[in-house]
């Protein structure tokens, strides 16, 4: 028997009182494919977290290699080389394929002492896309990736990092079919190498043709665990479940009345196309499909949430075009949303304030909440749909997934919608609410409503639709009657498959989409060659088998123009900036032809390094999405502790000044970074704190004395002027930002900072060590606003409690920006961020010699991150980046 | 049917779960300046002169009100200072030339609004972040005024106009009372209409309130462009108290407001705060100040028990905030 890679015994694991996993053990042997299967709610992804590190168990032991082990971080699970693909795949949107892989877990050959060789890490990550039969370009930016192009990128970086353990978490649920056999070819090839793999699948003919063998788990508890050989989807079903089939709620014959949502010939660029359908009083309409088919999009659209190119929708034969939830709402339509976290609830409001959120106006008179009427309505509802609560105050966040959705329910209820659009309504909530959301659902039917139900839980469909409709690739594929439909037929439409017998189930009313809709690039597989299941799960065997020339289907959201698109937007960004101040250089020199390098623009270049040396710190500050309002109070407070050391000793040496108010400005900075990390204050209000408390602290250590300029070290002064050679302190802010660029590109460190802008949570989850690199940038630019500080008191010849350094964060911030870094993390480029500080600088000396009163030059910095700010928001939509 | 039971908590876990506001940490730090005032500071306990020290931040008290719905709602207004300088400033031009007081007064009521409504529309059309438009306005507001004054102050308002701080009801002084009227009014608003549950509803979650037809844009429109009124105000009370107006007059009111509402308990990140928490939290501030001003110490100290407090609150909200979520 092979070895034993990671085992759990009797591992428990609760969540706010509610118990996910009770006393399961499981063990996992190298080179097998262990499949875990469940219903919603049985704890699969729990374990899987825990293995990955995510959780760490209640009670019991994880066992790796043998030895019990605490895993207690992402990051702990990679060392013991332990891989955890997520759901979603967990990406860095604004790096590159190779940085992808290499960035997450250990330090590999690519970077030596943090140091990345970026033409080994590109030849590498060529190397392991080859070896993964992976055709992506290592330097191809992740933005704009498949998913399934992002979850090869994590396989890639798990086998990087040699991992034996690989954990998936449902991989296959946003994949097509040619997409999942590309996985499973490297699922089996890694299989070969020894690796185990565990991985989460409803599909249960995948599950069976993939896995060697399979454990299941029902409401926590550990059920059986079997060899494929020994079962077969009846079983696992009845394992699954525990119970017959046949107990799912059925629809009892819906008596239909006229069409209430009529939608004809729907089109929304991008999203789906020439979709026609109607839902009639009392009727179910059921959309199945894939996932990414469009369904979500068309529920969206009809809700007003996305324009609209073509077609049109009628309520009550009234044609209406919703351009936003609101207008869809008052002309009678819900939307149960798919993403009941991020759309559905608001977890920390009550039961009863999310019951009323979408009709305020019943709890209300003139705009007045009526507490007493709200608590009734809402205990009217909770009372209708069997909400488990404390009471109808109870934030929504303590409540079980079924409870949630049933708040959801209870609020469109409460809007009293003719047509209520549910989409995957019962996803993710257990078996006994998932009957209570079904009744709901018949009863509402049974009132005169309209149901439009998107769910990818076909048995779901089949139980309680009156009609089905199928979509695929933003394409209607076929409707079928309640009584024609069938698990086989669905999935055919759903998937491509058998596209020729497609046709005889199309009914006359719905086959616009059709002509074009027949994938042309599939060919009609015979489905002969595996037995018919005859499981209500059952899927054609068909799609999942090897096709032998993958012609991969067209992706519908056809994204892959958009590669790289962010890099060539910052260079095309960058251009902008070097033209406008190359021709405001030029015009200000034709106007005022005295303007020249000698006397004017030598202001600028002792102007610039000022706010050079801190916007290197600030750059990566933002990029890593947070913010240093303290560096002004950081520069003051080392300028005067500085300047005080010169009054004390006049003949200090300055390097080892230079020194001193580097460690200062680190001090203060590193208290920044672990008041940020450590006690998870946001940077906004952290810096925002120290910024006065810093600036206070300078007055009570000068006593609110000003240094002055006799007691400045002509030394230092001189490093700030030219008499024939470039100023020191411009060829010290050239070192920095050259030493800056190359840290950020080419150290491991540098380019974490951009994952973690880029992602935090993905930073963290894929083993990143986040505290530790804020800290450190945060100790950085308080150590460049220290020598910033010595530099100011070498320009201006003197230091000031008040003065010296005061509103000094919101120049740099405002260089930053216009220099073109997101202020939402993850990208920025050096040398934008020089163009930003040159642009103001240039500002700066320009309106002098342009004969315009300096009393401009805020005004004109306003405009300039207004106008930064437009442009990048501008090309953003352009680019299709719409949060 | 049968009626679903309903657990009842214990008594005491509910009350203690009450108590555990965001603003609790702001009251307990109300309560130990007061006493330290009281024990260690030499003629603190004087209630005429406690109150008049008020009139010394009531403008940032005007601003912060508008503030805390703005940063409830998930977003920030850095532009208050600068509006409010140049709001002072257009008065006080207005005013240089002869224009009746009542016109100017609207006038600088309107341009603060209007002020407001520029930030709101770059913000709600454009759909460009808060942050980095407001972080433009401040400087281009304050811009403005600078071109329009430059460095000079202008006065020379009426007598009736000047002095707003030396103007008591009973002990009262004006600018608490406008204050008071403003916060009472923002207060119910934000407690006790369907506009300020649908402002924490957007905070918690702008996609979610969105798919629950509140309409995001109009809500975020309207709260900048109420902040604006506030920059009105504050501007008026500003220079009446100063009796004149500068481009720099209110240079950091923006980030004394946001310390107010993040002292008061408000979440940067939208979806909690009060304005119950801002005041309470202004007043401390304010109480911290005047002890300074008392002792004798240089002002600067208080920037930074400020500075410390504001810290110090979040840490220990974060740490309720736990305990809350235990219980």
């Amino acid at each position: 028997m092979a070895d034993v890679l990671i085992a759990a015994r009797g591992v428990s694991k609760s969540f706010g009182g509610i118990t996910v996993l009770r006393d399961v053990s499981v063990e996992i042997r190298a080179g097998e494919v262990h499949a875990l299967m469940g219903e919603n709610g049985a704890g699969k992804s729990t374990l899987l977290k825990i293995f990955g590190g995510v959780h760490r168990p209640d009670k019991g032991q994880v066992f790796v290699n043998g030895k019990s082990v605490a895993i207690r971080s992402p990051a702990a699970a990679q060392r013991l080389g332990i891989s955890l693909i997520h759901q979603e795949p967990l990406s860095f949107p604004d790096l590159d394929v190779a940085e992808n892989i290499f960035l997450a877990g250990p330090a590999k050959a690519a970077a030596r002492w943090g140091i990345i060789n970026r033409r080994k890490m590109y030849r590498q990550a060529d190397e392991v896309l080859t070896k993964l039969g992976v055709s992506l370009r290592p330097t191809a930016l992740m933005r704009g990736l498949s998913i399934a192009d992002q979850q090869m990128v994590e396989l890639a970086a798990a086998l990087h990092q040699k991992s034996r353990i690989l954990l998936m978490d449902e991989p296959t649920a946003a994949l097509t079919p040619a997409e999942v056999e590309d996985l499973f070819r490297i699922v089996r090839q890694l299989r070969a190498q020894g690796i185990a793999i565990v991985f989460i699948s409803h599909r249960l003919e995948e599950v069976l043709g993939i896995s060697d063998r399979i454990t299941v788990l029902r409401d926590g508890q550990w059920i059986a665990t079997e060899p494929v050989a020994q079962m077969d989807s009846q079983k696992l079903i009845s394992l699954m479940v525990g119970r017959p089939l046949g107990e799912v709620y059925e629809k009892e014959a819906a008596t239909v009345g006229p069409a209430l949502l009529e939608v004809q010939g729907l089109s929304s660029p991008e999203r789906f196309e020439n979709i026609s359908l109607n839902v009639r009083q009392g009727e179910i309409v059921g959309i199945a499909g894939l996932v990414g088919a469009g369904r979500t999009e068309l529920a969206e659209t009809i809700f007003g949430l996305h324009p609209i190119s073509d077609g049109s929708i009628k309520m009550d034969g009234k044609a209406f075009a919703p351009k936003t939830p609101r207008e869809a709402i008052a002309h009678g339509i819900a939307y149960v949303p798919e993403d009941r976290q991020k759309h559905g609830v608001l977890p920390p409001f009550s039961i009863a304030a999310n019951t009323t959120l979408a009709s305020l106006k019943k709890i209300s008179s003139l705009g007045w909440l009526r507490r007493r009427r709200e608590r009734e309505t809402a205990e009217e509802y909770r009372q209708m749909l069997r909400i488990r609560c404390r009471d109808t105050d109870q934030p929504v966040r303590q409540l079980s997934g079924g409870n949630q959705q049933k708040v959801v329910l209870s609020k469109w209820l409460l809007s009293n919608p003719r047509v209520l659009i549910l989409d995957e309504p019962t996803r993710g909530i257990d078996i006994g609410a998932k009957a209570e959301v079904h009744h709901a659902v018949g009863e509402l039917a049974r009132d005169g409503k309209g149901i439009l139900m998107i769910s990818s839980d076909l048995p779901e469909v089949l139980a309680i639709s009156d009609r089905i409709l199928v979509m695929r690739q933003g394409r209607l594929t076929a409707e079928f009657s309640r009584a024609d439909a069938t698990q086989e037929k669905i999935m055919a439409a759903a998937t491509g498959q058998g596209a020729n017998e497609q046709a005889t189930f199309f009914p006359s009313s719905c086959t616009q989409g059709e002509g074009r809709g027949g994938g042309s690039s599939e060919k009609p597989e015979a489905s002969s060659q595996q037995p018919e299941s005859s499981s209500a799960f059952s899927i054609q065997r068909s799609a999942f088998s090897p096709d032998p020339h993958p012609t991969p289907p067209p992706e519908y959201k056809g994204r892959e123009n958009g590669k790289n698109s962010a890099f060539n937007f910052l260079r095309f960004r960058e251009f902008g900036i070097a033209l406008i101040v190359l021709v405001g250089f030029l015009v200000t020199r034709f106007l005022n032809p005295s303007f020249s390098w000698n006397d004017s623009f030598h202001d600028v270049l002792l102007y610039i390094p000022l706010i050079l040396i801190v916007g290197m710190g600030q750059m990566m500050v933002i990029v890593s999405r947070n913010i240093d309002l303290s560096v002004g109070s950081i520069l003051g407070f080392a300028a005067i502790v500085v300047g005080e050391v010169f009054v004390a000793h006049p003949a200090f040496p300055l390097w080892e000044a230079a020194i001193l108010a580097a460690a200062v400005g680190a001090l203060l900075g590193a208290a920044n970074g672990i008041l940020i990390a450590l006690c998870s204050v946001p940077s906004i209000i952290a810096t925002l704190g120290t910024l006065g408390f810093y600036r206070g602290l300078i007055f009570i250590y000068s006593g609110g004395n000003q240094v002055d300029p006799d007691k400045i070290p002509t030394a230092l002064i001189r490093l700030s002027q030219v008499p024939a050679t470039l100023p020191w302190i411009v060829i010290f802010a050239a070192a920095l930002v050259l030493v800056t660029y190359l840290f950020l590109k080419f150290t491991r460190t540098g380019r974490e900072i951009f994952a973690i802008g880029s992602n935090p949570n993905a930073a963290v989850l894929r083993g990143i060590s986040v505290r530790r690199n804020l800290i450190l940038i945060f100790a950085i630019t308080g150590a460049l606003s220290g020598l910033a500080g010595l530099a100011y008191a070498s320009r201006f010849g003197y230091v000031n409690p008040v003065r010296t350094g005061d509103g000094f964060e919101l120049i740099v911030i405002s260089a930053v920006v216009i220099g073109g870094v997101s202020i939402f993390g993850g990208s920025g480029s050096v040398l934008g961020v020089v163009l930003g500080c040159v642009l103001l600088g240039l500002i700066n000396v320009a309106l002098p010699a342009l004969g315009v009163s300096d009393f401009y030059q805020l005004a004109i910095y306003g405009l300039a991150i207004l106008l930064a700010a437009g442009m990048d928001g501008f090309f953003q939509r352009l680019r299709g980046g719409e949060e | 049917m049968t009626a679903i039971p309903v657990q009842r908590p214990s008594h005491f876990r509910n009350s203690l779960a009450t108590l555990l506001r965001p603003e609790l940490v702001t009251v307990l730090l109300l309560l130990i300046t007061f006493a330290i005032g009281a024990r260690w500071v030499p003629n603190f306990l004087d209630a005429g002169y406690l109150l008049d020290s008020t009139s010394l931040y009531m403008e940032i008290g005007l601003l912060a009100l508008a503030m805390t719905p703005i940063i409830i709602s998930g977003q920030i207004d850095l532009s208050v200072a600068g509006g409010t300088a140049l709001v002072a400033v257009a008065f006080a031009l207005l005013n240089e030339r002869h224009v009746p007081i009542a016109l100017s007064i609207t006038a600088a009521l309107l341009i603060g609004v209007l002020l407001g409504m520029f930030n709101a529309a770059a913000i709600t059309l454009l759909r460009l972040p808060s942050l980095t438009v407001t972080l433009g306005t401040m400087a281009l507001y304050a811009g403005v005024a600078k071109i329009l004054l430059g460095d000079r102050s202008l006065g020379d308002f009426p007598d009736w106009f000047a002095g707003i701080d030396y103007r008591h009801v009973w002990l009262i002084p004006y600018p608490l009372i406008i204050f008071l009227f403003f916060a009472i009014v923002f207060a119910l608003v934000l407690a006790k209409t369907t506009l300020g549950r649908k402002i924490y509803a957007i905070g918690i979650s702008a996609p979610a309130a969105r798919y629950s037809g509140i309409s995001v844009e109009k809500i975020t429109f309207l709260l900048f462009s109420l902040s604006g009124l506030m920059m009105g105000c504050a501007g008026l009370m500003l220079s009446s108290r100063l009796g004149m107006a500068q481009y720099n007059m209110a240079t950091g009111f923006e980030l004394a407001a946001i310390t107010a509402v993040e002292l008061g308990g408000a979440d940067i990140f939208g979806g909690s705060g009060s304005i119950v928490g801002t005041a309470i939290a202004l007043l401390l501030l304010g109480l911290v100040r005047t002890e300074i001003d008392l002792k004798g110490w240089q002002s600067a100290v208080q920037l930074t028990v400020a500075g410390g407090l504001l810290v110090l609150s979040v840490i220990l909200t974060n740490i309720t905030g736990k305990l809350k979520r235990i219980l």
